[in-house]
């Protein structure tokens, strides 16, 4: 017995130190004031930050923009992931090239990322917007960074061009599995296209698309480096998602114990998303348990 | 529909590549040139002089020294304590197991904003501000618990006969895995470190917030913080060959390692 | 520090090392945004001691970072004749709770420049603005630029805005008066400048837009700091010798008013060599050394005597921002509701009301 404890020590020594006892630090800080007004001392304050993040209208509107920012990013990237995984799957040759290629966003820092689409939407100098004039779409440039709605769809196409590969990835295995057969024989039933989408390959996929769905929301939730690089949370704290408030509450105000509600709150909110949509898809497709 | 499909991954690959044609084309522009209005493609004057100013104004070399040395101290940590955990988890029992898995895909999901603030806290108290390993042992945290997920689930396909037909040969355990388990899970331990490595390589939060100092910093945090000559003017073109520049590494690895990459992300769904 | 671009401070630095060549000073340039700069002090001061040893320093840094205990006490190292020499708003900026932390190196204060072969008489009042600016706009010149992007840079314009109509943002006994008329009279102006003598795009500009379509003889009158003096008299600008200034207008009642800038230098409190760094300082800080920013980046030295007479009266004039350790924030909360009120996203009411209320929650735990 105490043997087989010895090869959890490495693992259970890393994770306990530089995951559970921060997370749980965090977690206590947020009952605690610790700020410049404290110097730096932690004072026991109850549930008081709580109380002031329930009126905090940064807080609410940085959440909101957290959410439609995982909304937006996240179904067109399942979207785009599965028409492209439907496209290459017909594929033979030349599939592992064409995945190489559309895999390399997802390997890239999305911190580069941030800086590689900041280039391209600039307003005055970027490529994007004099394809947009040239090509007549529109009569002026768009001020993507400086707009606020354009700087949100400016996130979500920098995030799509990131993720969509990671979604693309998985359903293209998911598609890979499904035995040809079954297709055959829907065929000599007379089946087409769309039935064998809506019979045969969807069923399949919802396994994958469960899997890459959590993994992603989850993800696109705790946004911080793409927004942090690429708007700064701007133009006027528009596009500023809860990690990024929290962050610069943190390392810009000092206000530790403050930040360290928030990131609490993060949490709260994202377990409740993640178990939301965990029902949702197990009350709907049992087998997958 | 055999076109179709053909259009759509076309357009898809030209989508992901013509971000970095661009980066590519304007990193090779002069200052005049690359503010010019409208646009111009091809670059009239190609110089490189954005890349020289790279190495020259900014430490870059270093900064991939840097990352180099955390991701792959890292990663290697990561795997060697995952894979033993792993294999634990792989013989033991079922409802050990299924407690492991959601407690340990609990804590992969936390954002970083939960630790980054005790993080440093501790980092600072054992001096390891500025100093690789304060990002080294927090990386190799970070990816364990999809590492030994990713590992657990492998070495579970990896048939016990074997090892049982060891010990009736007399091996111990630890030998058993050294000499038996392991090489057999080659392609998951490789998996499991380029996971490892990219995701080292690409963080950001606790890098910019950890290594403070020019000559420790990665560069995924020095590109996002390339500035001009000129308080006002930013460098369009320096930032260009800054992209280029750390993208290039990466996009090497992934070309060497697409197998690895699909393989690692498919992991979960394909159980 | 920010980039070095015009190589001032390396030949600075050069000098003193030339003196002191066992303890070198090394320049470390950063990125040119002051919040990004912030940050990074901010997050090295919070790593003890392996942060920087002197501190390029914003004067409205001084107050946090005096608060955290991050920089060291000055005030017995300064003797009294520097302290007299030494521009007094400029000293208090670098002063909390009565200790001094940070040395001025150059002011800076807002100003209002105007085509003097347009406008004949210098502006008094906002009244007066409003009609030059009306009347000297064309399609090709627009009547007043100022900063309205949303960053600092909106909140000193705003604050000489307010002050001209007699009013403030926060008394030095951490009361917030953003809920007078006053406050509501200057953002409404604000507000009504865009799309009348402003384009609409003011509320996206920084320093650099506007001082760049002013110097093409895009504007009649631009809102801006004192570097632009120098840049806009030089032999290939399109203004040379069309330009002058005032201190920013008034409203009935008001007086002039320019917000104080500047950088200094401080020491963190985590250096190795404090007594080191102090001699830096003092160095840079002399009139010779302060003289050569002036000569070669144009800005403005701290020392009364090297303050260029044109300058005198607006640099004595200089009012600071609200000297409390929670000014990144307070600024923040100014800053979003501001932009908000000029894109119209709240109304100017509204803006100043959550305004106030969320700077006396941040304010009041203290």
């Amino acid at each position: 017995m105490p043997k087989k404890i010895l090869w959890f020590l490495p693992a259970a020594f890393l994770i306990g130190t530089v995951l559970v006892y921060p997370a749980l630090r965090t977690f206590v800080l947020s009952f605690f004031r610790m700020d410049l007004g404290t110097s730096f001392h932690a004072e026991f304050a109850g549930i008081d930050n709580f109380v002031r993040l329930a009126f905090d209208s940064r807080f609410r509107s940085t959440l909101w923009m957290t959410i439609l920012f995982t909304t937006a990013t996240v179904s067109i990237e399942f979207a785009a992931g599965l028409i492209l995984a439907l496209s290459v799957d017909k594929w033979v040759r030349g599939r592992t090239a064409v995945r190489t290629i559309l895999l390399i966003p997802w390997t890239l820092p999305t911190a580069v990322i941030a800086v590689l689409w900041g280039w391209i939407f600039n307003d005055q100098y970027g490529i994007l917007n004099n394809l947009i004039t040239r090509a007549g779409i529109l009569q002026s440039p768009i001020a993507w960074l400086a707009d606020a709605r354009a700087a949100f769809w400016a996130l979500v196409i920098a995030d799509v061009w990131k993720t969509t590969p990671f979604v693309f990835v998985i359903l293209l295995a998911g598609l890979q599995a499904i035995p040809g057969e079954l297709y055959e024989a829907l065929e000599i039933d007379g089946g087409g296209a769309w039935s064998k989408f809506r019979l045969i390959t969807w069923p399949f996929l919802t396994r994958f698309i469960f899997v890459a769905l959590i993994f992603r929301v989850i993800q696109a939730f705790s946004v911080f480096d793409l927004v942090y690089v690429l708007t700064g949370g701007g133009p006027g704290g528009t596009t500023e998602t809860l990690s990024v408030y929290a962050y610069q509450t943190m390392m810009r105000y000092l206000d530790f114990s403050y930040g360290a509600a928030l990131a609490t709150a993060n949490v709260i909110v994202l377990a409740v998303v993640a178990l939301v949509l965990y029902w949702l898809l197990v009350r709907t497709h049992e087998e997958l348990v | 529909m055999k076109n179709l499909s053909k259009f759509v991954v076309v357009v898809f690959c030209a989508f992901a590549a013509a971000p970095f044609l661009w980066h590519l084309l304007s990193s090779l522009k002069d200052p005049a040139e690359i503010t010019q209005i409208p646009p111009t493609f091809l670059p009239a004057r190609p110089t490189f002089q954005n890349y020289v100013a790279l190495f020259e104004q900014r430490p870059f070399l270093r900064y991939c020294f840097n990352s180099l040395i955390i991701a792959s101290l890292s990663s290697l940590l990561c795997v060697v304590s995952a894979s033993l955990a792993a294999y634990q988890l792989a013989r033991g029992g079922a409802r050990t197991r299924a407690v492991a898995s959601s407690a340990l895909l609990g804590l992969a999901f936390v954002p970083s904003i939960v630790f980054v603030l005790p993080l440093y806290e501790l980092v600072r108290i054992l001096g390891l501000i500025n100093r690789p390993w304060g990002l080294i042992i927090p990386y190799a945290a970070l990816n364990l618990p999809l590492s030994i997920w990713l590992l657990t689930g492998y070495f579970r396909q990896i048939p016990i006969e074997l090892e049982e037909a060891a010990a009736m040969d007399g091996l111990r355990p630890v030998q058993t895995f050294f000499t038996i388990v392991l090489p057999l899970a080659r392609p998951a331990l490789a998996t499991a470190t380029v996971l490892a490595f990219v995701a080292s390589w690409n963080e950001y939060m606790l890098a910019l917030t950890f290594m403070n100092a020019e000559e420790t910093r990665t560069v995924t945090v020095g590109i996002a913080t390339l500035s001009g000559a000129f308080v006002y003017q930013i460098p369009w073109g320096l930032i260009a060959a800054g992209v280029i520049a750390s993208s290039l590494p990466l996009i090497v690895l992934a070309i060497f390692f697409q197998n690895k990459i699909v393989a690692g992300l498919t992991a979960g769904s394909t159980k | 520090m920010e980039p070095d671009g015009t190589g001032v401070w390396r030949d600075i630095i050069g000098a003193f090392n030339k003196t002191r060549p066992q303890t070198p000073v090394r320049l470390v340039e950063g990125p040119p945004s002051t919040d990004a700069r912030e940050n990074m002090y901010s997050t090295a001061f919070l790593g003890g001691r392996s942060g920087y040893d002197i501190v390029y320093c914003d004067v409205v840094w001084v107050p946090k970072f005096a608060a955290a205990g991050w920089l060291l006490d000055l005030t017995d190292r300064l003797s009294p004749a520097d302290r007299d020499d030494f521009l007094p708003a400029d000293l208090e900026g670098g002063t909390y709770n009565g200790r001094l932390y940070r040395i001025p190196a150059f002011t800076d204060a807002g100003l209002l420049y105007y085509r003097k072969d347009l406008v004949r008489r210098p502006p008094q009042t906002f009244e007066d603005l409003v009609r030059e600016a009306t009347e000297w706009k064309d399609a090709d010149r627009v009547g007043f630029l100022w900063q309205g992007k949303q960053y600092e840079g909106l909140v000193t314009n705003y604050l000489e805005v307010l002050w001209g109509f007699g009013g403030d943002w926060i008394t030095s006994d951490r009361r917030v008066l953003l809920d007078s008329a006053e406050a509501l009279d200057a953002l409404r102006f604000m507000k009504s400048t865009i799309g009348t003598i402003s384009p609409r795009g003011v509320a996206t500009y920084t320093e650099e837009e506007t001082r760049n379509l002013f110097q093409a003889g895009r504007s009649v009158f631009l809102r801006n700091w004192f570097y632009v003096w120098a840049l806009a008299n030089e032999a290939d600008s399109q203004i040379k010798g069309k330009v002058a200034f005032v201190p920013m207008v008034h409203g009935p009642g008001g007086m002039h008013a320019a917000t104080l800038g500047g950088w200094g230098l401080a020491i963190s409190r985590f250096t190795a060599n404090p007594d080191g760094a102090w001699e830096f300082v003092k160095f840079a800080t002399t009139p010779q050394q302060l003289q050569k920013l002036f000569v070669k980046a144009g800005r403005i030295p701290a020392r009364k005597r090297l303050v260029p007479e044109e300058f005198q009266d607006i640099v004595r004039n200089a009012r600071p921002r609200p000297r409390v350790p929670e000014y990144a924030q307070v600024s923040d909360i100014l800053q979003r509701w501001l932009s908000a009120a000029l894109a119209g996203v709240v109304s100017p009411e509204d803006a100043l009301r959550n305004a106030t209320r969320e700077t006396r929650a941040v304010l009041g735990e203290m």
